[in-house]
């Protein structure tokens, strides 16, 4: 049954998976690229002073695609559970349901974490060519919080779609986007968040039990 | 499980509220926050004050203040008030031939005026930020003379590395001849704050002031690849927290000092002295301080949180006080309508630092009177639930006020 689950999840997943991935690659060697140019154009240590004078990361592009790439997921893998009501089917497989939900929520997590983790090495690999070590841990402080965005809008977007009456999915949604709001206050600085990270942390446990709520109430019949 | 699935979400949406309410509040009330045009006139030796228009869009309202006396005058027009601050509007007043040829004695001539004039500013947002603690190093005495950007960097952590740009490693030669020049001036590691400023653009470069782990200042150039370096004596008790690296073009000072006390020290050049600036109470961390040095005088404006300090000291005179101005910044619509509506506000960013963290704070017992109000109408809505609900309600609505009673009309428990 789990094994059967987990290929479930995959087969609605992969396409929106491998897309990402390409992408997020595709983003990473742009960064790579504009880098490369940077260097060529006025030589590396004009490239170190923007970094370490001017806040100049260069990963500016990898931005919102955390937070593009989490929602895509979160809509692929469960906007197919409400079509067609099929996730009263799911639910009445001979499978505890806190476990199901956590298989389906563990699913998508690791998909973006494995997109988000290759992305991040691709970058800090080239970084650590150029940069000395202490750079490279910045440029990846910077990009943490993008990425943990990028797994609270997959929450989110999971809470909204499991979720049965649109009234709450309304509410859900605005909460949502006003904490998606937080995460990119001031994404233009590096580090900045390095004390928020925990907060985050925080709020993704919290929006990963908002997922068992919605369920919760779908079972008991709270649905349009 | 639903329980406690609208509990979560109610104390979520009440978080996301406390910040959201006061933002909305102050896109509604946005407030001028232009601050009065100060500065020491050496015509009349008073403080000229400009004060901006409420819209900011009329002439401001210009008066001189006398810190004797503690007295203003009547106001000025603006073409009197360029004619009794003549370096400040050296330009205008040249402009229509009212440039005086000499003031107190002193020539008033554009190059004079110009080379002994320099602005220096700090805001708290240039220290309370993340910055790496890898420090790009400029050649001191280029060999075509123009200033050339960095390309070394160095590091103060266990001990001294000087790392090429260009290849990413450490350039072990340099790394030799710095880690013996530090050993030999008893430099304690890790550096705790270095400071230099790191531009082409500027006529001459001044080095770094680093302040080591045992609260010694110091100071380092890199002349010719070698390293230059001074260790200054501190006044009695002066331990110093920030430093700041000038290169004006009367190159005066080094930089300036603040010390854990406030006080601010300027560190000149020619002896590595360190001269206090007296009555300055400076906090760089949350203080804005800017200071206008000219030809008669320095001006140093300190914005706090509730007031800005001017203090004139005499340029001419061993750097002896003048006089002070003192204003209190009015409370704007928000700030008198914010603290009757909410109970505390939540924050993720301040003016005075480029952190991004949950900030709880403007508690105000005035907002008791509207949530009393709010608990009043939970108390009628929830009337036929059970007690125990009913008063955990009354009292969540009681602290959190607005923020909780909106999310809990709003979210229903169904």
């Amino acid at each position: 049954m789990y094994s059967a689950l987990l290929f479930k999840e995959w087969l609605k997943t992969r396409r929106v998976f491998f897309v990402a991935l390409i992408v997020s690659l595709l983003v990473a060697g742009y960064v790579i690229l504009t880098m490369n140019s940077h260097i060529s154009a006025n030589g590396v240590n004009i490239l170190w002073l923007g970094m370490i004078l001017k806040d100049c990361s260069f990963v500016d592009p990898v931005k919102y695609l955390p937070l593009a790439i989490g929602m895509a997921l979160g809509i692929a893998q469960m906007a197919p559970e409400m079509s067609h009501k099929r996730l009263k089917l799911t639910l009445h497989l001979p499978y505890p349901h806190s476990r199901l939900v956590s298989l389906m929520l563990a699913t998508g997590t690791i998909q973006l974490l494995v997109i988000f983790v290759l992305q991040a090495i691709v970058i800090a690999v080239y970084d650590a060519t150029i940069l000395p070590g202490e750079m490279v841990w910045r440029v990846l402080l910077t990009m943490l919080p993008w990425y943990l965005a990028g797994i609270c809008a997959y929450l989110c977007v999971s809470a909204v779609c499991l979720e049965g009456t649109w009234y709450t999915r309304v509410i859900l949604s605005l909460l949502g986007i006003t904490l998606m709001m937080v995460m990119f206050l001031k994404p233009g600085v590096m580090a900045a968040y390095n004390s928020m990270i925990i907060v985050i942390i925080i709020l993704i446990l919290i929006l990963a039990v908002l997922s068992f709520g919605s369920i919760a109430r779908f079972k008991e019949g709270l649905q349009d | 499980m639903k329980r406690f699935y609208y509990i979560l979400v109610t104390l979520l949406a009440t978080a996301v509220l406390s910040w959201v309410l006061p933002w909305l509040l102050s896109l509604c009330f946005p407030q001028n926050i232009a601050d009065p045009f100060v500065s020491w006139s050496p015509v009349n030796d008073r403080f000229i004050v400009s004060m901006p228009s409420e819209n900011g869009h009329e002439d401001p309202e210009i008066f001189d203040y006398d810190p004797a006396t503690a007295t203003s005058s009547e106001h000025y027009t603006r073409d009197q008030r360029d004619s009794l601050l003549p370096e400040m509007y050296v330009n205008q007043l040249a402009s229509k031939g009212l440039m005086p040829d000499s003031l107190k004695g002193i020539e008033m001539s554009m190059q004079n005026i110009r080379r002994n004039r320099w602005v220096f500013a700090s805001f708290p947002r240039d220290i309370n930020r993340s910055v790496p603690t890898i420090y790009p190093l400029m050649e001191s005495m280029p060999a075509r003379f123009e200033l050339e950007d960095p390309k070394v960097a160095l590091t103060m952590h266990d001990g001294v590395e000087i790392i090429d740009m260009e290849t990413n490693s450490t350039d072990d030669v340099r790394t030799r001849r710095f880690a013996k020049m530090f050993a030999d001036k008893g430099f304690r590691f890790p550096a705790k704050e270095a400071m230099a400023n790191i531009t082409t653009r500027k006529a001459y470069d001044n080095g770094y002031l680093i302040i080591d782990a045992g609260n010694n200042l110091y100071h380092l150039k890199m002349q010719v690849g070698r390293p230059s370096m001074a260790r200054i004596e501190l006044p009695a008790g002066a331990k110093p927290v920030h430093v700041f690296v000038t290169e004006n073009a009367d190159r005066m000072l080094y930089g300036l000092v603040s010390c854990e006390d406030g006080s601010l020290y300027g560190l000149e050049r020619d002896t590595y002295r360190m001269i206090k600036l007296p009555r300055v109470d400076f906090d760089p961390e949350h203080q804005r301080l800017t200071i206008i040095k000219s030809l008669f005088s320095w001006t140093i404006k300190n914005c706090g949180d509730k007031e800005i300090v001017w203090t004139a000291l005499d340029a001419q005179n061993g750097n002896k006080l003048l006089g002070e101005y003192r204003y209190t910044y009015p409370t704007g619509a928000r700030d008198k309508i914010e603290k009757w509506i909410f109970p505390f506000t939540t924050s993720f960013t301040s003016d005075t630092d480029l952190y991004v963290y949950p900030r709880v704070g403007n508690f105000s017992w005035h907002a008791i009177f509207l949530n009393a109000l709010l608990a009043a109408i939970v108390a009628f809505r929830l009337r036929k639930h059970k007690t125990g609900c009913l008063v955990a309600n009354v009292v969540l609505t009681l602290l959190f006020g607005i923020f909780i009673f909106v999310p809990s009309l709003v979210i229903r428990h169904q």
